[in-house]
């Protein structure tokens, strides 16, 4: 059995746990979503190196670590990876495998019994959802424990953690799965701005496309628009403004994800070494939430995420009720985005063009745009009103050619600093 | 399979062939239990066919042998069929029934033995594969035999339980989860690496019209219930209901029985295997109503074979029950099969499945390594209370040992709790078994209502591992349990 594979059955086994646990205090719970299977792994993966004893259990010649990477950079956060994979059906080598994709790879080659997560399909409101339900129970455990991985302490402490980690919900367990210290936060926001920087750029183009006539397809440009929404609202998210919306932040997730677990291995009826041994793993691996989210390197993106959050807002909202958008995606997938916080995004963003980097205070919550007086600069002046859009006054040239203008001062001005400091400090 | 098992295996192949082949028997008696997990080790998993094998037809279980009748035994060889012969006093007592009681003369008799012990006192043993035996070594074959049973499937179960065969085409979790809708699901790994659920008391669905069918004053109070899920290859596992209710010690009207049960009702101790036949079977329908959906969706595939089938799952209850009806009773597994797989179950008419995992390192199999050898203490206990007669510790005297009905439960989760523990004390229980420490019989008990009962009771197997056993269950206490010694003020 290789390593991959050994590492993809501990991970199976947790998973499972967390699950029963989900299961059980929920009723029906059919599986976990993909996001929460991939947080709890890496949160498993953070606790796992930090366990105590490392270096005897190493002579031992047990599973100290997994072999995986960390800080596989991805959407929702930092996944966990496995080196040196290829794509499958092709030779084409990459550098990374997030370990979920591997997993699946597994279950594909493997006899039933073998199987380590079973794919559930859903039927929801927002439209087809996948979870994951892990097949991976104890017996599974027994080659690794025969060829001495593991050992019984080992496997008790899996079931513990997997236990206490079923108290979580699914925005605590991403929350907590995904930050860990104040550079890899703010290194997973910047990787969100600049996947945002992208998806604006190709958003433009196309509305420029579909304005000139070489552009019809309007799912293309829907999906440009909203994969710049989601990645915005994803570094919002991770950067914790203060109050948050419904969308909720990472930092409130992370401080009850801490809470809680602390909570339930301390009311467990676990013994007490095991008790301590988690909660030092806890310790050592996760810094409070106040370490990270008060940490410069994060504060200083806020304005970055928030002003993008809320260009984003403006300008994939006011496309989406348009006549010509009504049959695509967008309209399914911003939702939950009503008017009135489309009118509000607009009213931000004509704030945020006139904040220069150097005027952007040290810990920005979005109560200090309100605060501050401006006189309206140009480009600000010159931003269409959705209303104008959606009542026919203003025509899609119009509302396109400033929003550009205003998408790409916030690149230049908020967002590429950043991420040139990062390769900086990175060099 | 590892190496020793492999070669296990092939050597009591070759045993039992030999032993057939040579003696051509028209009979053969298996000294429960070992005896018959011998030849069924031999018919259930050999791909060759045997030669002096003709069937289940021609075996009687040694329990069985007072009640066989007069008629049988009369004509051709019987062969006498053990594990091993330590002290002989098993064998000695067959033999003497045979020669003393039915007058069958020796050259009609052939003992075929695969180990027999240096000091065994029984020593007319006509085929043998392993001779003079150390104690040492006597000790280690049986291990190794135990082994390659529990390799082939728990083959040291009773003889008396029916099991259907299950094919899984699906995540093996989801199929455990399915059957655990019928109670507390206790999964464990056997020494030989297979793995094994227990479902402790699993619900009885139409209980009301189930009772109905028990012999008046029987009694379903603290019986031995459960679910026995044992895996045989990688995807296929089987199902064996085992349902003990306790019957009055006395004459039984057993006519409400199905037909092939009822007319064989006899001394209380035979009706209580066909009341407990007959209640297992009725879990067939809890257990096939629980995996309904999975049978619909194809996840999972069933048959019930029956006579003439290579894993045919009726036959070998001939052994225990000479005159029964094997094509009869195939019938009605049959039917009960499939009134479960097209029964509807009501809202919370089944459980959310809770399932405890008590492979080695989880918490679980903690506590089902102190349940076992609290279970042995128990009963070594009662065999010292009674030395005369090692009656074994029933359930009810087994949980007792817990200590869990003293005080009453505070909440919802003590109560679970409890029952989380009745549940591994059962597969606990069930691990003994497959482990040869003890083995099951039936006893008359006196019950608080003043009747006397027939009772499913557990006692030490063997005669060489049970003075081991004894011994260190004797001394073995728990590491939370009180001190037993108490010193007093005056000294």
């Amino acid at each position: 059995m290789s390593r991959c594979h050994a590492a993809a059955i501990v991970f199976g086994f947790f998973l499972r746990k967390r699950y029963e646990v989900l299961r059980k205090r929920e009723g029906v719970c059919e599986g976990l979503t993909k996001f929460d299977a991939d947080k709890s792994m890496r949160l498993l993966d953070k606790l796992w190196e930090h366990r105590r004893n490392k270096a005897p259990r190493e002579r031992q010649g047990r599973m100290v670590d997994f072999p995986v990477n960390r800080d596989f950079n991805d959407k929702h956060g930092h996944r966990i990876a496995y080196a040196a994979a290829s794509e499958p059906g092709t030779a084409r080598p990459v550098l990374f495998r997030p370990v979920l994709q591997v997993m699946q790879c597994f279950d594909e080659h493997s006899t039933l019994s073998g199987r380590l997560l079973t794919q559930v399909d859903q039927e929801t409101l927002w439209g087809h959802v996948s979870v994951l339900r892990p097949e991976v129970s104890a017996a599974a455990l027994m080659p690794l424990l025969e060829c001495r991985a593991l050992d019984n302490s080992d496997v008790f402490f899996l079931e513990n953690l997997g236990e206490v980690c079923g108290e979580l919900d699914d925005r605590e367990v991403i929350a907590i799965g995904r930050h860990e210290n104040a550079h890899a936060t703010a290194e997973s926001i910047l990787w969100e701005l600049r996947r945002w920087t992208e998806w604006a750029i190709d958003a433009f183009q196309a509305l420029d496309g579909f304005i000139t006539g070489s552009q019809t397809n309007t799912n293309f440009i829907a999906e440009a628009l909203w994969q710049c929404w989601s990645f915005a609202l994803e570094a919002k998210k991770k950067a914790a403004l203060v109050p948050d919306d419904v969308y909720g932040s990472d930092r409130r997730f992370y401080d009850s994800a801490e809470e809680k677990l602390c909570r339930a291995v301390t009311v467990s009826g676990m013994d007490a070494q095991t008790k301590e041994e988690i909660l030092h793993s806890l310790k050592s691996a996760q810094r409070p939430g106040c370490d990270i989210w008060g940490d410069p390197r994060v504060t200083t993106l806020r304005f970055a995420a928030f002003s993008c959050w809320a260009f984003s807002s403006y300008m994939a909202g006011a496309i989406r009720d348009m006549t010509s958008f009504t049959e695509t995606l967008l309209v399914r997938r911003l939702a939950s985005l009503s008017k009135e916080e489309v009118r509000d995004a607009f009213r931000t963003v004509q704030r945020c063009v006139q904040v220069a980097r150097c005027q952007r205070p040290a810990d920005f919550s979005p109560q200090w745009l309100t605060t501050q007086s401006f006189v309206p600069c140009e480009l600000a002046t010159r931003l269409v009103r959705p209303d104008a859009l959606w009542d026919g006054s203003s025509n899609l040239s119009e509302f396109v050619a400033p929003c550009k203008e205003a998408g790409t001062w916030l690149m230049n001005e908020h967002v590429e600093p950043e991420i040139q400091k990062l390769r900086v400090q990175e060099a | 399979m590892n190496l020793a098992t492999t070669r296990m295996q092939s050597q009591v192949e070759e045993f039992l062939r030999l032993a057939l082949a040579r003696s051509t028997p028209r009979w053969i008696v298996t000294v429960e239990r070992k005896g018959t997990a011998l030849l069924r080790s031999l018919v259930e998993n050999s791909k060759r066919p045997a030669t002096g094998w003709t069937g289940w037809n021609q075996v009687l279980s040694s329990e069985a042998l007072e009640r066989a009748p007069v008629h049988d035994l009369q004509t051709g060889v019987i062969l006498l069929l053990d594990d091993g012969i330590c002290g002989g006093h098993r064998m000695r007592k067959l033999y003497d029934f045979l020669t003393d009681q039915r007058g069958v003369p020796r050259e009609r008799i052939r003992i075929a033995c695969f180990t027999t012990h240096e000091n065994a006192s029984f020593g007319d043993v006509d085929h043998r594969w392993f001779g003079q035996m150390t104690s040492k070594r006597y000790r280690e074959v049986r291990e190794d035999v135990i082994s390659y049973f529990q390799r082939n499937g728990s083959l040291l179960l009773d003889t008396e339980h029916i099991e259907v065969p299950i094919r899984l085409k699906c995540p093996r979790l989801e199929f455990f989860d399915a059957l655990c809708q019928a109670g507390i699901g206790v999964e464990h790994v056997s020494a030989a690496g297979k793995i094994n659920l227990t479902i402790h008391n699993p619900i009885i669905l139409e209980e009301s019209k189930y009772l109905e069918s028990l012999p008046p004053g029987t009694t379903i109070k603290n019986a031995i219930r459960k679910l026995r899920v044992v895996q045989r290859t990688e995807n296929e596992f089987v199902i064996i209901p085992i349902f003990y209710p306790s019957i009055p010690a006395s004459e039984n009207r057993l006519d409400t029985l199905p037909p092939c049960l009822s007319p064989l009702a006899s001394d209380p101790e035979m009706d209580f295997h066909l009341v407990g036949i007959f209640s297992a079977l009725h879990l067939f329908k809890t257990a096939f109503a629980c995996l309904r959906e999975l049978i619909q969706e194809n996840k999972l595939v069933v048959r019930v074979p029956g006579p003439g089938d290579p894993d045919d799952c009726v036959s070998h209850m001939r052994a225990l029950f000479p005159q029964i009806d094997v094509e009869e009773l195939h019938r009605l597994v049959e039917r009960l099969v499939e009134s479960g797989r097209n029964y509807r179950a009501r809202r919370g008419e089944l459980n959310p499945p809770l399932r405890v995992e008590g492979a080695q390192g989880t918490k679980g199999a903690e506590a089902l390594r102190k349940l076992q050898w609290l279970a042995l203490k128990a009963v070594a206990h009662y065999a010292v209370m009674s030395p005369a007669e090692p009656r074994g510790a029933s359930m009810a005297e087994l949980v007792r040992e817990l200590g869990s009905r003293v005080s009453a439960p505070k909440c919802k989760a003590e109560i679970e709790e409890r029952l989380v523990q009745e549940a591994l004390l059962s597969a606990a229980l069930d691990k003994a078994v497959d482990e040869a420490d003890l083995v099951a019989d039936v006893k008359a008990m006196t019950f608080v209502d003043g009747v006397k009962r027939m009772v499913r009771v557990f006692r030490f197997d063997g005669e060489l591992t049970t003075s081991d056993v004894v011994r260190v269950a004797s001394v073995w206490r728990s590491p939370n349990a009180p001190p037993e010694e108490v010193r007093t003020s005056d000294g």
